[in-house]
């Protein structure tokens, strides 16, 4: 993805270099497992009011600690209520017309005012917010999914001999190949071919040009894990190794997975929108967000600020949990504190 | 050093051409600039000579095989010859004069707004993370954050919008769109004067989505090198901290942005086009969207090659500061 706007991806990188690097960091299983998990080894005789935590309770306590974690969430649950409820109870569906009263500002009967073409404002941004929501999620599993099998596929092979070695380059280069053409050009080569069949095309186009730089560090995580005793041990005991890969090399990077996979759902929606409002993304009996602003109007702000407001809310409350969930599993970050 | 640079060139012109090539196939593959003969673009039935001979001429003709007219066009390419737009609407000027014309136009703007971009965001994010937690380090964060958070097109429309609020109040403001005015005698001073004045709004728009990113990603190589041990040993050897993070932490800061500038380049160019379209530049970006609309293969293909030589060209720049940067490659 060559998108600079992506949030992911540049903390994420260089966090993930130092953690996975072969030469800094030979012990990578000790920061992979949670630190505080063996810091809260405790004797038999402090009682039981002290328990130890579970990896997924203490990251679901640092998470809720936060609260930008909880703007983050309020904003996103009311956006998709909105989204939900706008469109059944707003008298004004997004293709009505009402030619009298366009270019007028917000009012009783437009909530968020009428554009040029006589649309509603409102019943537009909702109409959008739902099918950005719906590709901006289902881009993202699709995404996190294509990356997952490729990655782990790539990082468990690479060390076994020639063959692997030649798949593993393969892929690095693949993605450099898509990091030289802008991948806007080739989703614009490719949707309009697709989007005569259904919207819903705009989920696996998008997928198909943001899994690589995902799948390239979950490369370098599983050639981590691949070294270590458990894996090699579960080798040795002739363990298949599909199963191999999602009992002991998925759990194990589970939850960078999930900070990728909430973050990749704002990327999606951003890469959604832009190419939505340069007339290449969702097309006529759908509308998006992006559709939305392109009937913008400098000399009447009401037609573009509300959706953009919208839109804004969204990526920042998506970005926040993200970010939230990141702090939740970074040991150095200020919400390991107890 | 050379070896390590001229090795990198060689990989970036193969990874050019492949790109450029699979960008040709693709674009000759899945576009359609025949049907403009056909109803209901054309609106009489063209004898069928004329059209053969019009697709010829062209190198779009789909009786011809792909891969043969691959070979026609890389032909061409080889005698610095893009071919001529073969869009719907039945222009057909050379692609390489297309280029000439706009490439000026996007240049400038992709050029100023990244230098001014990374130059800006470099400082933020090294100051971020060597005053951390401070007002400053604050304020840049969130900032980045939220610029980071809003697509392209909203930056510009709250820039442009903030412009217009000035104009109204104050009757002075921005020219809100076009490069050039032309009214304006060319080359005259006026005519100079305003486009500068132009170029302000869409470089601060790029300038502020560079910066953006570049500073978190800066932010972090910074921290990584504070609590390094060389920084810690230039220390203790009695340099004051802003003398050993200029000499010896700067520079290390830098060698892996340089890797990240040369695919921003990319970036840059997402970033122009919708830069381009609304402020109605005729630039390359322009070109692309419209390419892409009308059918234009050669043309498509013409932009692909011009986003591969740039990220080319950023990519070896880039190599090179690493070269001078890195005591490792030397």
């Amino acid at each position: 993805m060559t998108n600079p706007n992506d949030i992911r991806g540049t903390e994420d990188a260089s966090a993930l270099r130092r953690r996975t690097d072969p030469d800094a960091n030979p012990v990578m299983g000790a920061t992979v497992d949670d630190p505080v998990l063996q810091a809260t080894e405790i004797d038999e005789s402090a009682g039981p009011a002290i328990e130890s935590l579970g990896r997924g309770e203490l990251l679901r306590r640092r998470f809720l600690r936060n609260p930008s974690a909880w703007v983050g969430m309020v904003i996103f649950l009311a956006l998709v209520l909105l989204a939900v409820i706008g469109p059944i109870v707003y008298q004004y569906g997004p293709f009505e017309r009402d030619l009298r009263n366009a270019l007028t500002g917000p009012s009783a009967y437009h909530w968020f005012g009428v554009n040029e073409n006589g649309l509603d404002i409102f019943a537009r941004t909702m109409q959008g917010l739902r099918i950005s929501l719906v590709i901006g999620i289902g881009t993202a599993l699709l995404t996190t999914f294509l990356a997952l099998v490729v990655g782990i596929v790539a990082g468990y092979v690479s060390h076994k001999g020639k063959a692997g070695a030649l798949a593993d380059g393969a892929l690095v280069n693949l993605i450099n190949l898509f990091l030289v053409i802008p991948s806007i050009l080739l989703l614009m080569l490719f949707s309009p071919a697709l989007q005569q069949a259904s919207w819903l095309w705009m989920i696996p186009l998008l997928a198909g040009f943001a899994w690589m730089l995902t799948a390239r560090v979950l490369r370098a995580m599983t050639q981590q894990l691949v070294r270590t005793e458990y894996v090699e041990a579960a080798r040795f005991m002739g363990v298949h190794p599909i199963v191999t890969m999602v009992r002991h090399i998925i759990p194990n990077i589970a939850s960078w997975i999930i900070i990728d996979t909430t973050l990749g759902v704002s990327a999606a929606i951003l890469g959604e929108t832009g190419l939505s409002f340069i007339g290449f993304g969702i097309q006529y009996p759908q509308v998006s967000l992006g559709t939305v602003l392109q009937d913008y109007n400098i000399s009447a702000p009401y037609t573009w600020i509300p959706p953009a407001a919208v839109l804004a809310a969204l990526v920042i409350s998506i970005n926040l949990m993200g970010e939230a969930l990141r702090d939740a599993l970074d040991p150095t970050s200020g919400s390991s504190r107890i | 050093m050379l070896r390590f640079v001229s090795q990198r060139v060689l990989t970036y012109v193969i990874l050019a051409f492949v790109a450029t090539s699979f960008a040709y196939l693709l674009s000759a593959s899945l576009m359609h600039p025949e049907e403009v003969l056909y109803p209901p673009i054309a609106t009489e039935p063209v004898p069928a000579a004329t059209a053969q001979q019009y697709l010829d001429v062209r190198n779009v003709n789909p009786d011809t095989p792909l891969f043969e007219r691959y070979a026609n066009w890389l032909g061409g390419l080889i005698r610095g010859d893009l071919g001529v737009t073969t869009g719907t609407n039945k222009s057909m000027v050379p692609v390489l004069d297309e280029l000439k014309t706009r490439i000026p136009i996007s240049l400038r703007l992709v050029v100023i707004g990244t230098a001014i971009g990374t130059v800006l965001g470099i400082v933020l994010g090294m100051i971020a993370a060597v005053r951390r937690d401070s007002i400053g380090d604050r304020l840049s964060t969130v900032l980045a954050f939220f610029i980071l958070s809003l697509p392209t097109p909203v930056i510009i429309l709250i820039v442009q919008q903030t412009n217009q609020g000035i104009m109204d109040l104050s009757g002075w403001g921005l020219p809100a769109i076009n490069p050039i005015n032309p009214l304006l005698e060319p080359g005259s001073w006026d005519s100079i004067k305003y486009q500068a004045k132009a170029l302000v709004m869409p470089t601060i728009v790029l300038a502020l989505t560079a910066a953006a990113s570049y500073s978190r990603y800066m932010k972090v190589t910074t921290l990584d090198v504070l609590g390094s041990d060389y920084l810690r040993t230039a220390r203790a050897k009695g340099l004051t901290r802003s003398k050993a993070m200029n000499r010896h932490g700067l520079r290390m800061a830098l060698i892996p942005m340089g890797q990240y500038f040369a695919f921003a380049v990319g970036g840059a160019f997402s970033g122009s086009l919708f830069v381009e379209l609304m402020f109605n530049w005729q630039g390359i970006g322009r070109f692309a969207i419209s390419a892409i609309q009308m059918a234009d293969v050669n043309g498509t293909a013409g932009v692909v090659l011009y986003t591969a030589i740039l990220t080319l060209l950023s990519a070896t720049f880039a190599d090179i500061l690493q070269g001078a940067l890195d005591p490792r490659i030397r």
